[in-house]
């Protein structure tokens, strides 16, 4: 029985308007199956538009998803987006930021609810003295630190990374991704950590999935199995010095076959008219391609 | 609290802001007190005095019936800043109810409150407040209502965008993930960040009103005489145009200082506002 | 520094401020630099340093509140001394510009032919026919041979990465001597940085120009760059050939930034601690020294000159330590296709 448990979940949309003859259904997430333990981390990688996003707001409970079910079995889950600015309310003071979550889940006292914040605040890195300022008198960093003290308010059993440090720089990266991995061992937390830097991910994640296209292409039960990595797409992503880039249309939704096709190298017919499922290649190891499990 | 202190810092660094602030603070003082600062009552006729120029018993003189303009003039700016400041406070509070309602609930909610402000904003404005006031009788309280009902969509829909984008900004998200209520979302997230752009919005259409107002009285439709209101004034004083042209300048001097004032303190704070976003 | 007759950019001791309500901003403090022909400089530095405000500076291309003074030359002429009409066409015709959105640094509005025409035929006069044959060679330099129907296309119907080397090809149709790329690769995506890093290596092995590139990323630089410049708080604290720089980094921020990249381990990542300085009234003395694990009494009244170390590299340190463990970084930095746990 695992923390979270996602069962073919299926989200799309639609874009443009009924009136042109351009309206299209995206697939966002196509028939996503995961599941996590306690206390683990869940590295997510894939390009921007692969569905990273969309699937961490449907396990959020931000959006709902078209099929399939979400099973969550911890108290309680929360975010840190990329925009660290955008995530923090411009009028509020970092102590009423910081406690929000604190202040709807349990009426407490002011007195203790301060003190509960200024112990949050230390945690990740900064002092007491920060409680009484407003987001724009901080840096990219230390506004990160605060929307990770608002999301472990309430020690979530479950922390969702969408992007967290992708817009941060290399030194200040390193810290926020340091906190993170201290947060991780101290605490019971599982993470879900979506990036499409594999370096980061390598750092925090147990296990990796990849995303292409709303699907999950390869799934790594241990991070140590990277090395085994069967998916064109995987080694795309761990060795991009290597082959040579192709430039296609994305893959259409309403095609059949692999989304991959289209760049792949190995392509073969198959590929265009049949799309492989996720096969477990050997143990604690799954990938979804014609090539590779065969 | 360092935001409105910013803020106001800010505006006293802008000269004509300044002015206008003074201008409109000077039309209130003078709307408030009307009573106390007037030398005569602004609806006793006295026929024997029509006409006359200024002079230290009446400083602005009389127009043709003899009544002191000066005394008009304040009483005539307490109905038009009042009656304006109501259809202001009507205006934003129906637009922000709906557009907060349409523009965060979304769905269906959304759908009808804004077809239903395509319909009315598909008229012209003057030609709707027209129609409606045709079809109640003149007068100021139909007045004011066709006013409101002219111009609520267009609020609405402003204040539905600006709750749109900011329903999907992080900081809601987060406290959406929270568990923090969808009121609460409301009162502490969405309403604090919009409050600058709707205090502009509430400036300018304080100016609209008033011009508007006295332009539906002077046209016979709004107030009527003989109340003291600066379009009826203005409207009163069109047939001496030629032998007493002051008669019409002061109420027109005042419609149009107040008008100006408010629309300049507006874009001002919109500068302002701009400025913060920047920060 | 020598005066060498092949020097194609150089920036002499500039020193912008920038004057604001809450007081003076020292943005740039007294940088040199210089590029030779052919060379590539690569400009490292945190998100706010002066990085891209120097370049712009550099270039005259500042804005009008700026207090600026130092010289810059391109080309061994002044820019600052040219009339505003000099200075477009000389910027326009021998500098390239690539700029960190691609997304934002078109029209929308208008195809990407018309963009080829309008850099084309605001320097000199050339037919359509021209303009597309020397749209076609430039693609084909960038790596999109084949994609001639993109010419027709409008910017939001190409991908990131198409557009990022659309705009590397726009950049260099006047062959400009210079080329700038502010954060070429860092609106995209891994894959995608990778192809364009393969991109300025090609263009730089098969042309003579000379490329002056701003990133945040070591690494990055370090793969394409001959010299590497790092920047902190508006000061050049490290400067010099990049196999000396990398192998043998002198300045503590320098070895910091070296050893804080993430490489797919889970070997605790070295930070430097807390964050980069508000430049609002900086004041005297090495900018790092509250952030340094080898700081001392000296730095706070140091005056940031760069010393030359030998072979060409310069570091402005008050206490150089040479002892850097050079194994470390690299053995640090192995590549993630020998993973092991």
């Amino acid at each position: 029985m695992g923390l979270l448990e996602i069962q073919s979940i299926f989200k799309s949309y639609k874009t443009g308007s009924v009136l042109t003859r351009y309206r299209r259904i995206v697939k966002a997430v196509d028939g996503v199956t995961l599941s996590l333990g306690k206390s683990r981390c869940l590295g997510l990688v894939g390009e921007s538009g692969c569905g990273k996003s969309t699937l961490a707001r449907l396990v959020l409970g931000l959006e709902k998803p078209d099929r399939g079910e979400i099973v969550f079995r911890g108290n309680s889950m929360h975010v840190v987006f990329q925009d660290y600015y955008n995530s923090l309310n411009p009028k509020m003071n970092i102590l009423n930021i910081v406690s929000e979550p604190i202040r709807y889940h349990s009426p407490l006292p002011a007195s203790i609810v301060k003190s509960k914040t200024i112990e949050l605040l230390e945690t990740v890195g900064l002092s007491a003295r920060d409680a009484e300022k407003y987001p724009h008198q901080f840096s990219g960093g230390q506004l990160q630190r605060i929307n990770i003290a608002r999301a472990i308010s309430l020690d979530p059993s479950l922390l969702v990374l969408d992007e967290a440090v992708s817009s941060l720089d290399m030194p200040i990266r390193a810290q926020i991704l340091n906190l993170l991995a201290d947060l991780k061992s101290h605490s019971q937390m599982a993470l879900i950590f979506i990036s499409h830097d594999l370096d980061s991910v390598g750092y925090l994640a147990d296990s990796i999935a990849v995303m292409y296209l709303g699907r999950i292409i390869e799934y790594f039960a241990d991070i140590s199995l990277v090395g085994n990595a069967q998916h064109p797409y995987t080694n795309k992503l761990l060795h991009p010095e290597l082959g040579d880039f192709k430039f296609e249309q994305a893959h259409d939704a309403s095609s059949k076959g692999c989304g991959y096709a289209n760049q792949c190298e190995w392509a073969k017919a198959i590929c265009y008219t049949k799309s492989p499922y996720l096969q477990t290649s050997s143990y604690g190891h799954m990938v979804a391609c014609h090539e590779g499990v065969c | 609290m360092t935001d409105l202190k910013f803020s106001f810092t800010e505006l006293m660094q802008r000269k004509p802001a300044l002015v206008s602030l003074v201008i409109i603070l000077i039309l209130v003082l003078g709307a408030v007190c009307a009573p106390l600062l007037a030398p005569h009552d602004p609806e006793y006729v006295e026929l024997g005095r029509a006409l006359l120029r200024p002079q230290t018993d009446y400083p602005l003189g009389t127009d043709h019936l003899g009544r002191c303009v000066f005394s008009r003039l304040l009483y005539g700016s307490r109905v038009s800043l009042g009656a304006s400041s109501l259809v202001m406070i009507c205006n934003i509070s129906i637009s922000l109810v709906i557009g907060i309602l349409a523009g965060y609930k979304g769905g269906w909610i959304d759908e009808i409150f804004m077809r239903l402000g395509d319909i009315f904003l598909a008229f012209p404005n003057l030609v709707l407040t027209l129609v409606i006031v045709g079809m109640m009788g003149p007068g100021l309280q139909n007045i004011l209502i066709a006013m409101v009902i002219a111009q609520w969509a267009w609020y609405a829909r402003i204040i539905r965008g600006m709750v749109l984008s900011l329903r999907e900004s992080n900081f809601v998200l987060a406290a959406r993930v929270s568990g923090v209520p969808s009121f609460h979302i409301l009162l502490h997230h969405i309403l604090p960040n919009i409050s600058s752009q709707v205090l502009i919005l509430a400036t300018l259409n304080v100016g609209w009103a008033i011009l508007h107002i006295s332009g539906f009285s002077f046209l016979g439709l709004g107030i009527q005489p003989p109340t003291p209101e600066w379009g009826v004034m203005l409207k009163d004083s069109r047939s001496y145009f030629w032998s007493d042209p002051l008669l019409m300048l002061f109420p027109g001097l005042m419609i149009s200082s107040a008008v100006v004032s408010f629309n300049l303190l507006g874009d001002a704070l919109k500068e302002i506002a701009g400025m913060k976003g920047n920060l | 520094m020598d005066r060498n007759s092949d020097t194609i950019f150089k920036i002499e001791n500039l020193f912008v401020k920038i004057p604001t309500r809450q007081g003076t901003v020292h943005a740039v403090n007294g940088i040199t630099l210089s590029i030779e022909k052919g060379q590539t400089l690569g400009l490292v530095g945190e998100s706010g340093c002066g990085k891209t405000v120097s370049c712009l500076t550099a270039l005259g291309l500042q804005k009008k509140h700026f207090r600026v003074k130092g010289k810059t030359c391109l080309n061994h002429r002044e820019i600052h001394m040219l009339t505003p009409s000099e200075k477009r066409r000389v910027l326009g015709k021998q500098v390239g510009f690539i700029m960190q959105n691609p997304m934002q640094a078109f029209n929308p509005l208008i195809t990407i032919e018309e963009h080829f025409r309008e850099t084309i035929r605001s320097h000199k006069k050339a037919s359509l026919s021209e303009v597309r044959k020397s749209a076609n060679d430039l693609l084909q330099k960038v790596g999109l041979a084949g994609y001639e129907k993109i010419l027709h296309q409008y910017p939001i119907q190409l991908s990131g990465g198409m557009l990022q080397r659309v705009m590397i090809a726009l950049a260099l149709i006047l062959k400009p001597r210079l080329l700038i790329a502010d954060e070429p690769t860092t609106a995209l995506d891994t894959t995608l940085q990778s192809q364009i890093v393969k991109l300025f290596k090609k263009l730089k092995k098969n042309s003579d120009i000379s490329i002056l590139l701003i990133s945040h990323d070591v690494d990055m630089i370090a793969s394409i760059a001959d010299k590497i410049s790092v920047m902190y708080a508006g000061y050049i604290v490290e400067q010099g050939p990049t196999e000396e720089v990398i192998s043998r980094p002198l300045h503590p921020y320098t070895k910091g930034l070296l050893l804080s990249r993430p490489r797919f381990s889970k070997e605790r990542l070295h930070t430097i601690p807390g964050h980069p300085p508000s430049l609002l009234n900086l004041a005297d003395g090495c900018p790092f020294y509250q952030r340094c694990f080898s700081s001392g009494p000296l730095c706070p009244s140091f005056s940031m000159d760069l010393q030359h170390c030998g072979n060409g590299h310069f570091v402005s340190c008050a206490y150089i330590d040479k002892s850097f463990d050079k194994h470390k970084v690299q053995e640090h930095g192995s590549p993630r296709d020998t993973v092991n746990f």
